[in-house]
């Protein structure tokens, strides 16, 4: 029998234990630097007793003009210090779409209906099984009505009936949570990758609902499933420029023009995936709604990698050979996610982690450069700096990629995979259903900060950091209300028809 | 009539409203089995414009199938993996959600006044219900079709078309009418739940169980096409309507102390016995069901009746239906599990088969019935099947599947009965 492993155990532990140390020393320095120069003033003050430092204060010989003069500047100081600090931005309240019952898609139906409509080539058949079996998604995804035929009936009635149910739903849900109404909306911007009629999504909803004619309205299309990250960051600029205002962010995909009618394989995938989704967003500049609001962006960063040709042409929508329009995915997508998550990291990394790691990623940066580049590269603890992790849900392979090179845990990233399992990938909207899903599970409390990481077509990686302004109390309405007892569930690796 | 008036066809899927889970099997019973090649098919008229739309009936269908009895509707057919490789595998229910399929059709030439003052009732079954059959991809083939056809004025027909291995007609029956319930939005008084059957018990596991059955016939094996192949003749249809009055008269010319459905029966064996000769029409089949709360095929009761050759007259032969009948379900039952799936069966049609669909639940869309309702069997052997059930309050349908030209001869013979 071989002796216990004992020694391991302790030299980990220890190890542990010094890594602690090093960080409460780094991330608290100014703290404790303050500690002894505070304990050596006051002693001091005691020391000289008050007679004393009424002397010392009188030599001074402030003069009425001097006390004036530095009052102002500090003043003046401060003034500017406040007039050129960004606006808070925050974020009041957002709702989901919750598909109706009758949009559902079970794995069995999809699979006959897959069989049906491409009855002449039974390899690509087999082939989006093989994605169905491991694509990570339950049964209880949804489908716009017009994919429910065979063949699919994708008109442009049911594109603009499906974006009506969609964006009207999650819009009526969001007055109904905050209170707003809809002549108070100053700005609004919707974002639907590729779905744009005229006139657009946002007049639209302008019309719908009866929206002021000077509201600043803009319709982002094209922008792929990142594009929720992009309108947040206009709504952003556009509420410093404005004082005292709202604005509402409509993120949705809508499914119906673009479901893929031909056979090619690297075309079939997101067929396999995509599904109905929306989400609403309020956010404000505003004093009054610090109180009520859920949370407060604290940063926003994006990161586009279109430069280069690879990334370019990784996300690309083109023709098949008998004129379908569909969706190529390439080979290198997970490769090309990889880099374009570093390269918004090192961006982000330093807005957000605490001086600890900043450290030791700069000297292990310093190191590999200087002495031997076949050195690790030290990977920064983001669990430091985030309590919550919002992955972007796009496919099983996206959020197994994220989870090895950030080394997050089966938790960090149970939002993702549990929003991919209940409503499949939703594009821009699934970040939405995530921050809902750890609010139902009430782990969402006061001062966690979160982790929002889209990725979209381009190549683009956007991140955004919010800070929970509040403890959110349990049971929540929202999408999950009616299942989420039943969550976390276990995916296997492979499903069986 | 012959080319289709039916336009605009849609097909689509309709599941349950929330998750079975667990991909559960449903075994077939014997007397699943004993019925898997035939087909139940019903149609709905409703005249005019009414207060509900197609998509209203769409829709209702999801919480109709969400229902725990109905968990197989929505399934598939699967085989079992036999142990013997030579054995032919045994077939049973996987309950994966797959669905039910809706058609959505027009009819743009006729309104359903029009379409049901045709003299011809074998077109609601050619064009209004579609065409199912289990098979040539039996592992994806949905075991239920409802076709929904708008009319000119505004009516529309519902086309029912359910495998009989989930149920006979009066199971069908039930599932239309707990759709009717659940558009009224109010539950049923007495909820309509249909039990699971119990699996595992043998009704009457008597001596007749190792004798041999004649209400079934075996035939040859189908394989993944459930459809009986009937290549010797082709299969006709029509309705015998017998109002009030000829009814009184037909009891008052045979026997008033037989039920009427005793003398109808009668009438059509006696005119089979002209057309068929005496050595075709020794034997009926009967099939009625039991009462009971639970409705799948383990509830028909099949019985058959035969006759010596000297009984030919009405009122001996409704004497016979009336009182002379043999259940054989038992024996049924152990013949097809003796057989352990290596060959198919028939029971309709094996021999003249007579079904009487009084028990059939009636349908009701918030407040309204329907004008009228057509039953009919898909997939019968070429002895025939009659179907009775009730037209109205007081009439009768009598509905004969049969060989176009048997069913002529017929035509003549019956007129000459009620002459």
């Amino acid at each position: 029998m071989p002796p216990p492993k004992m020694p391991d155990l302790s030299s980990s532990m220890k190890h542990k234990y010094v890594k602690l140390g090093y960080q409460y020393l780094v991330n608290n320095f100014p703290t404790l630097l303050l500690i002894p120069i505070l304990a050596y003033t006051a002693l001091e003050l005691f020391r000289m007793g008050p007679e004393e430092i009424l002397n010392h204060l009188n030599s001074l010989n402030f003069s009425l003009l001097h006390i004036l003069g530095s009052s102002f500047v500090i003043m003046f100081f401060l003034t500017v210090y406040f007039m050129s600090k960004p606006r808070t931005i925050y974020l009041v309240d957002y709702s989901c779409f919750k598909p109706p019952v009758t949009c559902r898609v079970p794995f069995a139906t999809f699979m006959e209906h897959s069989r049906l409509n491409l009855i002449d080539t039974p390899k690509s058949v087999e082939f989006q099984m093989r994605i169905l079996e491991r694509s990570g998604l339950g049964e209880e995804t949804c489908l716009p009505p017009a994919i429910h035929y065979i063949p699919p009936t994708p008109t442009m009635d049911a594109a603009r009936s499906e974006a009506e149910l969609v964006i009207f739903t999650a819009m009526d849900d969001l007055f109904k949570k905050t209170g707003l109404k809809p002549k108070d909306i100053d700005i609004l911007i919707v974002n639907c990758s590729l779905f744009s009629p005229t006139p657009s999504l946002s007049a639209m909803i302008i019309n719908k609902y009866k929206l002021r004619s000077n509201i600043k309205s803009l319709n982002l299309s094209g922008m792929g499933c990142s594009a929720s990250l992009i309108s947040v960051d206009v709504a952003r600029d556009l509420l410093q420029v404005h004082p005292n205002s709202n604005a509402v962010i409509v993120s949705t995909e809508i499914i119906t023009p673009n479901y893929y009618q031909g056979k090619e394989r690297a075309m079939l995938l997101p067929n396999c995936l995509f599904r109905m989704g929306a989400a609403a967003i309020l956010l404000s500049n505003r004093r009054s709604d610090r109180w009520r609001a859920k949370y407060k962006l604290c940063h926003l960063v994006r990161t586009h990698k279109g430069a280069e040709d690879k990334s370019y042409y990784c996300v690309y929508q083109q023709e098949d050979d008998e004129s379908h329009v569909g969706i190529n995915l390439n080979k290198d997508l997970m490769a090309i996610a990889g880099e374009a998550l570093k390269s918004n990291i090192t961006t982000i990394g330093p807005l957000v982690l605490p001086a600890s790691e900043q450290l030791l990623f700069l000297s292990s940066l310093i190191g590999r450069k200087i002495f031997n580049a076949k050195w690790k590269p030290y990977i920064p603890d983001f669990k430091m700096a985030f309590e919550h992790f919002c992955i972007h849900a796009g496919g099983r392979a996206v959020i197994d990629e994220l989870q090895k090179s950030l080394q997050l845990s089966a938790e960090h990233v149970e939002a993702s995979r549990m929003t991919l399992h209940r409503f499949g990938n939703t594009s821009s909207s699934s970040l939405w259903y995530e921050l809902s899903y750890i609010e139902a599970k009430g782990k969402m409390k006061r001062g966690d900060r979160v982790w929002q990481i889209a990725f979209g077509s381009g190549f683009k990686c956007n991140s955004a950091v919010w800070k929970s302004n509040r403890t959110i109390k349990t049971p929540t309405e929202g999408p999950w209300s009616d299942c989420i007892d039943r969550y976390p569930v276990f995916i296997p690796e492979v499903v069986k028809l | 009539m012959e080319a289709s008036p039916v336009t605009d066809l849609k097909i689509s899927s309709v599941v349950p409203a929330s998750m079975t889970g667990e991909n559960k099997p449903r075994h077939l019973t014997a007397m699943d089995l004993a019925v898997k090649l035939h087909y139940v098919r019903a149609v709905y008229f409703f005249k005019g414009a009414r207060d509900f739309t197609i998509v209203d009936l769409k829709n209702i269908t999801f919480p109709l199938l969400d229902l725990q009895c109905y968990d197989h509707v929505t399934g598939r057919i699967r085989n079992l993996d036999n142990d013997d490789p030579s054995a032919q595998a045994i077939p049973y229910i996987r309950c994966n959600d797959s669905g039910m399929r809706i058609v959505e059709a027009k009819v743009e030439g006729f309104t359903v006044q029009e379409w049901l003052d045709l003299d011809d009732r074998s077109i609601d079954h050619r064009f209004l219900v579609y065409d199912q059959v289990l098979g040539p991809d039996l592992f994806f083939s949905p075991l239920v079709y409802l076709q929904i056809t708008q009319f000119k004025c505004g009516g529309l027909s519902i086309g029912l078309s359910w495998a009989h291995v989930l149920g006979d007609v009066v199971s069908a029956s039930t599932f239309m009418k707990r759709m009717g319930q659940l558009m009224s939005n109010h539950g049923p008084s007495k909820p309509v739940y249909p039990k699971k059957p119990e699996l595992a018990a043998h009704a009457n596991g008597q001596d007749g169980d190792n004798g041999h059955a004649i209400s079934i016939k075996k035939v040859e094996s189908v394989g993944k096409y459930w459809l009986l192949s009937n290549n010797k003749c082709k299969i006709g249809r029509y309705n015998f309507n017998f109002s009030l009055e000829q009814i009184d008269r037909l009891m008052a010319k045979y026997d008033r102390s037989f039920s009427e459905i005793s003398i109808l029966y009668a009438l059509i064996w006696r005119s089979m016995l002209n057309i068929r000769g005496e050595n075709d029409t020794n034997v009926i089949t009967i099939c009625d069901r039991k009462t009971s709360s639970a409705c799948w095929n383990d509830d028909l009761v099949i019985s058959v009746v035969e006759r010596k050759d000297e009984m030919t007259e009405v009122s001996e032969l409704a004497g016979l239906v009336a009182s002379k009948r043999r259940e054989e379900n038992g024996v049924i039952k152990g013949m097809i599990d003796k057989d352990r799936g290596s060959s198919d069966f028939i029971t309709y049609g094996a021999n003249l088969t007579f079904v009487n669909l009084d028990k059939c639940e009636e349908l009701e869309i918030k407040g309204e019935k329907p004008d009228f309702v057509n039953y009919t069997i898909h997939g019968v052997g070429d002895k025939g099947v009659v179907l009775v059930f009730p037209k109205g309050d007081f009439a009768r349908v009598v509905s004969v599947v049969m060989s176009e030209e048997e069913l002529a001869k017929l035509k003549v013979e019956v007129k000459n009965m009620i002459m």
